[in-house]
């Protein structure tokens, strides 16, 4: 179907998930929340998938939540991001993702849940929740901090600007940059070498990869995700959103 | 007071600190770490500032303690103590940059790193020279090197005690961004300016997000490197390099 929010395409020893919202610059709605996760359960029980590519239909790779449904999508019951990122992160095959145009928050969050990333030149990558009053959760500092190391993550995050493509090479945020109409080409060469190497070889080195990497997931913050909470629930989080969707700066109280 | 030597000034949204003795390249004696404790608790409650900068006057950011007051300074049991006013620099609930220029070495190279971003002019020349004085770097500064640069770099900085110039400190990530020397109180500005107009409880709570990351991972046992720590400070070479240093002398070695 050619409006399915998700595209899936299967090649013999990989798979490619297009998020395909054009339109909204891909932003993370429900549905495709949803359509995501129907697809990593499929995945993650298919032995013959070796690899897994990500990519954005049109210009931009995702420009992060939708933020008209934020609220539905950070406080309500369905499918939460966090589930969805984790689940992706947790897969047992090397993802990649393939990035071009805007790469923002939810959408650079999903790119560093991935194994690999390929940018294309023009790609823009950051992280903008400061700007609206927002605030990635504990996980996603760990992320980014394992990524690119404390000080490169203070940049992205307290300045919100985002980075360009070769920026983001120099700081190891994207491991290649290619021109912009070879990005789905270079991603499908990577996921084609993947596949072709040793499928028990892979699967127990990224296991290896992510046990090294566990123990910093094991650090308490619940105190932190108390007081996330309240950020995102603050006025200045609500005035953030408004100020973002009426297109005009926003005015902090720091409450 | 033009004679301060530390000096601190709000402007608007964000505060900026001074080092003021650039006769000494702002090298820290005691009045001046007192003072930045000091700025550092006046802004730790301050809900009206939501970023800090922090700045040298003169040719260099800062040359390290003052080593005609080293042994006092360093200690650890001393309430100046380096190693806590840094800690409080670091923790510091608000986002702090620092612009560094000219020699930024040992003592002001932490300084420097114990502040989140860092933004330099093209003629920086940033390192860790005590080795060169029989002195030695306290475990919680090795360990902000590493977090900083990593540990391959943390070994070429420490072992060779030689500085590096803005282009590989950019290239290693010790900075963040290289400016011409002209620009860099503007380039500052300009971050903190964007700093402090992003939503100030994000702000905050991203800050304590990082170094809750951080700190726990780190807080390995290190009693036996403190200890090894006290005898290096208190040893003869320690003594024969800092007289070496003042004496402008090449220092000679004994090993203990």
């Amino acid at each position: 179907m050619a409006d399915d929010v998700l595209k899936v395409e299967r090649h013999p020893n990989y798979v490619t998930l297009i998020l395909n919202r054009p339109e909204k610059r891909n932003a993370l709605n429900q549905v495709l929340f949803q359509a995501l996760d129907a697809e990593l359960a499929v995945i993650e029980k298919s032995p013959e998938v070796r690899a897994v590519i990500l990519r954005g239909e049109g210009r931009a790779f995702c420009s992060g939540i939708d933020l008209r449904e934020i609220g539905q999508i950070v406080g309500g019951g369905g499918v939460t991001p966090e589930h969805v990122f984790s689940r992706i992160q947790k897969l047992p095959m090397p993802t990649i993702a393939a990035v071009q145009g805007d790469t923002l928050t939810g959408g650079l969050v999903l790119a560093l849940t991935c194994d690999l990333r390929i940018a294309a030149q023009g790609a823009r990558l950051g992280m903008t929740p400061a700007r609206i009053g927002y605030l990635p959760t504990f996980p996603i500092f760990r992320r980014f901090i394992e990524t690119v190391g404390p000080a490169n993550t203070a940049e992205i995050m307290y300045l919100a600007d985002p980075l360009d493509a070769a920026r983001s090479r120099e700081i190891g945020l994207v491991h290649k940059v290619v021109p912009d109409d070879q990005l789905a080409a270079a991603a499908d060469v990577w996921a084609a070498k993947i596949a072709g190497n040793a499928p028990l070889s892979v699967r127990a080195m990224k296991v290896s990869i992510q046990r090294v990497m566990s123990k910093a997931f094991e650090i308490d913050h619940k105190d932190i995700d108390e007081l996330g909470n309240k950020v995102r629930t603050s006025n200045d989080a609500k005035e953030g959103v408004l100020a973002f969707l009426e297109k005009r700066k926003p005015v902090w109280k720091g409450e | 007071m033009a004679d301060e030597l530390f000096k601190v000034e709000r402007h608007g949204a964000y505060a900026t600190f001074t080092l003021n003795r650039p006769e000494k390249r702002n090298s820290l004696n005691e009045p001046m770490l007192k003072a930045l404790d000091e700025a550092v608790a006046s802004v730790e409650h301050d809900k009206g500032i939501r970023a800090v900068i922090l700045r040298g006057n003169g040719r260099g950011f800062c040359s390290g303690i003052d080593l005609a007051e080293a042994e006092r300074l360093e200690g650890g049991h001393n309430p100046v103590s380096l190693e806590r006013i840094f800690k409080r620099l670091e923790h510091l609930p608000v986002p702090t940059i620092a612009a560094v220029q000219g020699a930024a070495l040992a003592g002001g190279c932490e300084l420097a790193l114990h502040c989140d971003l860092r933004v330099a002019a093209d003629d920086l020349r940033m390192g860790m020279t005590v080795a060169r004085v029989g002195l030695v770097v306290p475990y919680n500064f090795i360990r902000k090197l590493i977090e900083i640069i990593g540990a391959a770099n943390t070994s070429q900085i420490l072992y060779t005690a030689e500085p590096v110039d803005a282009q590989r400190a950019l290239q290693m990530g010790m900075v963040h961004e290289v400016v011409p020397a002209a620009k860099l109180d503007e380039a500052a500005i300009a971050w903190a300016e964007k700093v402090a107009g992003n939503a100030p409880l994000s702000l905050r709570t991203m800050k304590k997000s990082m170094r809750r990351s951080l700190d726990e991972s780190n807080d390995a046992w290190h009693e036996d490197i403190i200890e090894m720590s006290r005898m290096v400070r208190s040893s003869k070479d320690a003594k024969e390099g800092i007289r070496a240093f003042l004496e402008k002398r090449k220092p000679v070695w004994q090993a203990e």
